[in-house]
């Protein structure tokens, strides 16, 4: 009998044992944490706050520095850093103001090891320049989507390249490390079908229909 | 009554030895056709188990070897193409109407001289509306022409196919279809009649305006067009953003003919012909190939699956005509090939010629991609097989004979040409950057000779090399 009552003794301790274990949920946070911060640390130790040693390129910033520069009607530049510049429709969307834009370094530009070139697009917009999309980093080729503000024969998207070395970044010089191109691009209207010329006079003729109601 | 049951006995003894007395006579029979293949008569054909050049009907299998590298539709977008998959239904129906009945017009026909410049311009052509079908190298006329099972008399005006675009909308008649044959120098044009059973005119129109709806179909463009780094006019390459999901493949050498001590019947009875039983059986003491030879023809396999073919007098046979060759590479191929090959189709990709005999390359293809062998030691790619054939026999052959299956493993990769260059290609091969001219650009299948896995590459072939790397999918 003692032998029976000390087996299911055994048994229920196992279990209530089993589910204490499997119902625990570590903490390893706080573990760490009391253990770092009981930690002594040798004195020439070097805490990483995370801050970066040294300044790192941004867009942003160098739209802030040069932006006057970038946008002046008047700049332009001698040096040739991208070369076979091609802007083409993107035949893949319907939108007839998408475009892409691509080209390569001159075979002569050298770049130093681990640099890129950085390619900003602006388009001339009420007296200045917008830039068009992001600006995109390339070490041979370069590609750029973009959409054109402007369509029509009389009304032209005046298109500026700007191109630089991204780690010259500091120290911008249009006759040395940076190119100032300016592109016209027309975009054409699509000729709309018989049906859909229909169409819009019809709407038209709507419209006026209701705008000498609304006079009367 | 003892009477009675002694010739019972008599008579059963009798027919007993009639039985083996026949049976003596069956077995000297097959040993004597099998010793001498060249038997007047063929005693034991009927009953073979394997397959041999009797039983091998080439006119059955012939068209399953070659098919064009790409469908590719024009809705005159310019520098746009849509490449159709394979499994599509508008590929199997366009191709069936080329191959079932276009070509042998085509072969047949006289072509009609093109009065418009552009219709002598093969590259103002292909960025109007069309549909078309690119071979990945050209297919001489006579293969065409066998293919098509025209008869051998009737001389063809094109002497070999390149491309070809169908230009449904160009002639007024319903039952009328314009195809532009390009030899890859110049254009021919023909106008072929829609027979029964062929893809309507409506059908081909309808395929053009509504491609663009497709949200399967990677689009491709000109690289051309794009960047000045290659003088390839056709040379495809995506600028979209879309991922591709492909498989990792298992590969394996089949079980059937696994080299190993106990397996040499099996060997034999696959991959010799029918004079195995005449030949000299050596298996090399690691175990890693076996030769089996004779006085005219040698047979090496190695444990990885490489069947190595050689036709002793190599000089023996007359060229002949390309696709005669080509039936005899065929038929060894077919004749070997039975069921062992899984997954994966075979395709002519590439014929060459030499004074004396004709090289015909052929690949294995998966999902539309070619499955090619990598050799490490050699740095080189290798074509599954290569087939050097005349008109009388086949000289020798390089086969590495695989079979295929989707491994554990897929991932979504994306084809967007300038992330590749410029992530991936121009950072392991920085001298490209003083002479980035590229010939072609794919993306294939590459497994090492020893592997079992074969995974998605690119292959850039350059002035100086083929350069393969691996795809790098998504997360990797």
């Amino acid at each position: 009998m003692a032998k029976k009552l000390s087996f299911l003794l055994l048994i229920i301790v196992m279990t209530v044992a089993g589910t204490v274990v499997s119902m625990a949920t570590g903490d390893s946070t706080n573990v760490t944490n009391d253990y770092s911060e009981d930690m002594e640390l040798p004195e020439d130790a070097v805490i990483n706050k995370g801050e970066p040693n040294k300044e790192e390129y941004a867009h942003e910033a160098v739209l802030d520095e040069y932006g006057t520069l970038f946008c002046n009607k008047e700049s332009g530049s001698k040096v040739t850093i991208l070369d076979e510049i091609k802007i083409n429709r993107d035949t893949k969307n319907e939108n007839i103001q998408d475009y892409i834009i691509t080209g390569m370094i001159t075979e002569g530009f050298e770049l130093e090891d681990n640099d890129v070139v950085v390619l900003m697009v602006f388009v001339e917009k009420e007296n200045g320049y917008v830039i068009l999309g992001k600006p995109v980093e390339g070490s041979m080729l370069l590609f750029s989507r973009v959409v054109m503000p402007f369509t029509g024969e009389n009304n032209p998207n005046n298109i500026r390249l700007v191109v630089f070395p991204k780690n010259s970044y500091k120290v911008l010089k249009p006759d040395e490390n940076l190119q100032i191109t300016d592109i016209e691009v027309i975009v054409k209207k699509q000729k709309a079908n018989v049906l859909e010329k229909i169409k819009d006079s019809l709407i038209n003729t709507v419209d006026s229909l209701k705008q000498l109601v609304n006079v009367q | 009554m003892n009477k009675m049951r002694l010739f019972n006995f008599e008579f059963k003894k009798s027919i007993l030895i009639i039985f083996l007395l026949l049976l003596c006579v069956f077995q000297m029979g097959i040993l004597w056709s099998e010793k001498n293949p060249g038997v007047p008569f063929p005693f034991s054909s009927q009953i073979r188990f394997w397959r041999s050049n009797d039983t091998v009907d080439l006119d059955e299998v012939k068209e399953l070897y070659y098919r064009p590298k790409s469908i590719l539709v024009s809705d005159g977008s310019g520098d746009l193409y849509w490449p159709l998959d394979s499994k599509n239904n508008l590929y199997r129906s366009i191709w069936k109407d080329l191959k079932d009945s276009y070509f042998r017009q085509i072969i047949q026909m006289k072509p009609v001289i093109g009065d418009k410049e552009y219709e002598r311009d093969w590259y103002s052509l292909i960025k109007m509306k069309t549909i078309i079908l690119e071979f990945k190298n050209e297919i001489p006329s006579g293969i065409i022409r066998w293919l098509a099972g025209v008869d051998s008399s009737v001389v063809p005006a094109v002497k070999q196919i390149y491309k070809l675009a169908i230009f449904p909308s160009e002639d007024i008649n319903n039952n009328k279809n314009t195809l532009y044959v390009y030899d890859g120098h110049t254009v021919y044009k023909y106008v072929v009649t829609i027979e029964p059973g062929n893809l309507k005119k409506e059908d081909y129109e309808k395929a053009i305006t509504t491609i663009r709806n497709s949200e399967t179909i990677i689009p491709m463009n000109r690289l051309i067009a794009f960047y000045a780094i290659t003088e390839e006019k056709e040379l495809l390459i995506s600028l979209s953003d879309k991922n591709k999901k492909i498989w990792d493949l298992l590969v394996k050498t089949p079980d059937t003919i696994a080299l190993n001590k106990n397996n040499m019947d099996n060997i034999k009875e696959n991959l010799l012909d029918e004079s195995r039983r005449s030949i000299i059986t050596r298996l090399s003491d690691d175990l890693t190939n076996v030769i089996f030879s004779d006085t005219e023809q040698v047979y090496r396999y190695y444990f990885n699956g490489l069947l190595d073919y050689q036709y002793r007098g190599k000089e023996a046979g007359e060229k002949g005509l390309v696709e005669e060759a080509l039936e005899k590479a065929l038929m060894f191929i077919e004749c070997r090939k039975g069921d062992m090959i899984q997954g994966a189709g075979i395709y002519l990709s590439k014929i060459d010629e030499t004074d004396k005999n004709y090289i015909f390359i052929f690949d294995y293809v998966m999902d539309d991609m070619e499955i090619k062998i990598k050799k490490d030691t050699e740095k080189a790619i290798h074509h599954a097989i290569t087939v050097h054939a005349n008109r009388d026999r086949v000289l020798d052959v390089k086969w590495y004979i695989k079979t295929f299956a989707y491994n554990d493993y897929f991932n979504e990769y994306s084809l967007f040409f300038y992330d590749f260059f410029e992530k991936q290609l121009i950072l392991e091969y920085p001298q490209l950057k003083s002479n980035p001219v590229i010939h072609n650009i794919s993306t294939d299948y590459l497994f090492s000779e020893n592997g079992m896995r074969a995974e998605p590459y690119w292959l850039i072939e350059t002035d100086s090399k083929v350069i393969y790397l691996r795809m790098r999918g998504k997360g990797e």
